[in-house]
């Protein structure tokens, strides 16, 4: 008779102690999951910064600045004239820098430049080239999503995004031994000690084959890299928002590294949409000797010396080309 | 929908309730059920594909009936032809039609003429050679009269589309799943707790294992023209570890999941990297698939010829080419599955002595270091074979196995993930010393205290969350 016996969800005792094991098992999983994830909701990261920035200056913001780690590590906008936004990060490809910019220019009332940062390979990089944990940045802290397809839940959640990244990130804060020292803009002042520190600035220590370089050409990125932005520039210039392409300093061992058909396919790019708009500007510091090595963190990012003088360099070109009231 | 995803996470627990909220009497409704929770299972991937495995469902439901009801041998065989004819027609269509005429046009070019053609723009359904294996089997097993066909359509349409093993398998036979669908399936505590722990050791397989393996892989075939011996030999190890973790992390989600429903599938993995022969890895190793080679090609190429050495290897070369070909629609697979059938020929012509069963509890000092160097040989050719499988293409697989027969060492070795290489270790460990079980954290309960199994579970749930890899596809999925 036994097997005639239903073995419903509510009537079989062994199903509501498995059940009840089960809940048993995971509540604190997720509870301790949960207070994780909470805590890290509470280190200052960059993204968090920039926000917390933007919410107190969203009228006075003049400028907004986009791009990849390139942009985000040569633009300090504490030394710009003008109210300044920096929101380039790590990795962050031109589709999502767009997809900031559409949420975040209806909500600067005084925007008048956009700043995009166009180093030397940034216009062959798929949608894929941004990381992960830059795409849940913008989910949390701005509400942006830019991951190219529908939100999942999961999606809220930085821990599972890097565990590594996010766990060293949260004990650091916890310990309040972080080596990010973020200004007010959320740019890390800190961030010095990299390969070029390391040997001490001087280039004959450095290895030629450690300097990381894409010189991956990616044609049909190129190609859509090309209609985002002339999207992008055509409703800037409905909007009379001004858009000025920058490309950062990088080291000469870096930029002897560089595919030279790539270096060719991007000031086409640029020239081309120049032809279309013509209040574009573009602003290449890429060879300014002016960056000796020991204004680098490393091959091609600035430390925060480089990003002083970048900026101040930038600041001074835009009082000569754009006159804002 | 992945294994080791969120979304898994919340489908699995929801089907669970709700199946077993049903209550084991109403066994029709729970079919209903299951067979909606794997459509939904599937459909999450593309709704597309749901139209082709309910056709593909059909017709051999239809075709096994007809071949059921007639008695005229020459019906019979209309039907299974038309069975097969229709699910190796969707295979060549969906997953070897681009390579067929790729290849053919090279071909032809080669020769001198110029022929255009641009691939056409085909969409793999997700588990498509698993499934359509399965449908062939029933229709085949029917027509040999080795069982008889199902006039149940649900129950039909559960046995091809049941969610856990749907789109990587392990090949499940209609005379061992179909029956679990008739009868009454009634909850066992102790199977659902199997199945959780089976869960458990399978997401640590793939998610903390294949994952961070998979960054190593990726790193040294990103750029092989970088690397010397070592680092190659190394890649390749690391990426046999990774498929078979990857694959048997998946077939115990898969085999966990189903114990959670009260089925039962079978074992797709024996620690095939402690295989003695090569013939003893294909016994190990994807069995079910093995298996299925074994019974619908090696034997009916066999049995109607005279069983002499010539035709014995062209029914192994035929046989492992179309298991390289079963991989994927490339000339890598290809020569992946005709190495093997090379290892195979010299197997069987040199080494017929060699005993294939072994256990090592029985030998002596000689037989157990006998035993010894027959693994390290297995694995070597395995590890060398596997080159086919990951390479995009056959001159990059032997630019790599040049580049490690070229035995130059590299100036700076590096494991690149560190410290987690361990995990693979601590795995392999726990699986060598728990061969005799279905996988390591199996019976566990007759061992230890409930506190300090659930310290291990928790161990392993923090293993996972924290030292994870990046979220990466199961590698058979693709197949």
């Amino acid at each position: 008779m036994a097997d005639r016996k239903n073995h419903s969800f509510t009537s079989n005792f062994n199903l509501r102690r498995f059940f009840y094991h089960i809940c048993l098992f995971i509540i604190p999983v997720i509870g301790i999951y949960t207070t994780l994830e909470l805590t890290l909701r509470s280190v200052p990261f960059e993204p968090k910064v920039k926000y917390e920035y933007y919410l107190k200056n969203n009228k006075k913001i003049e400028i907004l600045a986009l791009g990849a780690s390139q942009t985000e590590r040569s633009i300090n906008p504490e030394y710009l004239d003008k109210v300044g936004l920096n929101l380039a990060n790590s990795s962050q490809g031109i589709y999502a820098n767009l997809e900031l910019f559409k949420f975040f220019e209806p909500r600067l009332p005084n925007l008048k430049l956009v700043i995009l940062g166009l180093p030397y390979n940034s216009i062959q990089r798929g949608p894929d080239f941004t990381m992960m944990e830059v795409h849940h940045y913008n989910l949390i802290f701005y509400g942006v999503n830019t991951f190219g397809r529908s939100i999942k839940p999961q999606d809220y959640l930085l821990l599972h995004t890097n565990p590594d990244f996010f766990s060293t990130r949260l004990m650091n804060f916890l310990k309040d031994e972080s080596p990010i020292k973020l200004n007010q803009q959320g740019f890390d002042t800190n961030k010095v000690y990299g390969s070029y520190q390391a040997v001490d600035f001087k280039i004959n220590r450095i290895n030629r084959e450690d300097i990381y370089i894409e010189n991956f050409r990616n044609k049909q990125a190129l190609q859509k890299n090309k209609n985002i932005l002339k999207n992008f520039l055509s409703y800037c210039k409905d909007q009379q928002i001004k858009v000025l392409f920058y490309s950062p300093p990088s080291h000469s061992l870096y930029n002897a590294l560089r595919d030279k058909r790539m270096i060719r396919e991007r000031d086409n790019l640029i020239k081309d949409l120049k032809k279309e708009f013509p209040s574009i500007e573009f602003f290449n510091e890429e060879k300014n000797e002016a960056f000796t090595a020991r204004y680098f963190y490393n091959a091609n990012h600035l430390n925060p010396k480089g990003a002083r003088k970048a900026t101040l360099r930038l600041n001074e070109f835009i009082r000569e080309n754009y006159n804002f009231r | 929908m992945l294994f080791n995803s969120f979304e898994y996470a919340m489908f699995l627990p929801s089907c669970f309730v709700l199946y077993w909220l049903i209550g084991s009497k109403k066994i029709r409704l729970q079919n209903l059920f299951l067979l909606i929770f794997s459509y939904f299972f599937y459909g999450f991937w593309d709704v597309r594909f749901l139209a082709l495995i309910f056709l593909s469902s059909l017709v051999d439901y239809a075709a096994a009936l007809q071949i059921g009801n007639t008695n005229s041998t020459r019906k019979k065989k209309i039907y299974l032809w038309l069975s097969l004819i229709w699910n190796l027609g969707v295979l060549f269509s969906f997953k070897y039609f681009n390579f067929f005429v790729d290849s053919f046009i090279t071909a032809f070019n080669l020769s001198g003429h110029q022929f255009g053609y641009s691939s056409l723009n085909i969409i793999l359904p997700v588990g498509l050679s698993f499934y359509t294996f399965q449908t062939i089997s029933y229709t085949i097993d029917v027509y040999k009269n080795k069982i008889k066909p199902t006039p149940r359509l649900l129950e039909f349409l559960c046995f091809v589309s049941f969610f856990p093993q749907l789109v990587a398998g392990p090949i499940e036979r209609s005379s061992f799943l179909l029956p679990q669908f008739l009868k009454s399936r009634r909850f066992d505590i102790q199977a659902a707790k199997e199945g959780l722990r089976q869960i458990l050791w399978g997401l640590f397989k793939k998610i903390v294992v294949a994952d961070n393996l998979a960054i190593a892989v990726n790193a040294l075939f990103g750029n092989p023209y970088d690397y010397q011996s070592w680092e190659l030999a190394y890649a390749l190890t690391l990426f046999y570890f990774q498929i078979y973790c990857d694959f048997s992390g998946y077939a115990d989600i898969a085999l966990g999941s189903a114990k959670l429903f009260g089925f039962k599938l079978h074992v797709n993995f024996r620690l095939p990297h402690f295989a003695a022969s090569i013939p003893d890895f294909w016994r190990r190793w994807n069995i079910t698939l093995s298996q299925w080679f074994r019974d619908y090609v090696h034997i009916p190429f066999l049995q109607h010829r005279k069983r002499n050495i010539f035709n014995r290897r062209i029914a192994l070369i035929i046989t492992f080419g179309l298991i390289g070909l079963w991989h994927g629609a490339a000339w890598t697979f290809i020569a992946f599955g005709l190495v093997h059938a090379l290892y195979m020929i010299v197997y069987q012509t040199y080494d017929k002595k060699i005993k294939r069963n072994y256990k090592l509890n029985k030998f002596v000092f000689f037989e157990k270091v006998r035993i010894l160097s027959a693994i390290t040989l297995s694995f070597t050719l395995l590890v060398l074979s596997i080159v086919f499988f990951r390479a995009p293409d056959i001159n990059t697989a032997f630019l790599i196995l040049s580049r490690i027969f070229s035995f130059i060492p590299d100036q700076d070795f590096q494991t690149i993930i560190n410290f987690k290489i361990l995990f693979l270790l601590g795995m392999l460990v726990m699986e060598f010393f728990t061969r005799k079980r279905e996988y390591p954290l199996q019976y566990i309960e007759k061992k230890f205290p409930r506190a300090f199994r659930w310290t291990i579970y928790y161990f392993f749930v923090y293993i996972i969350l924290r030292y994870g890899g990046p979220q990466e596809s199961f590698i058979y999925f693709q197949f």
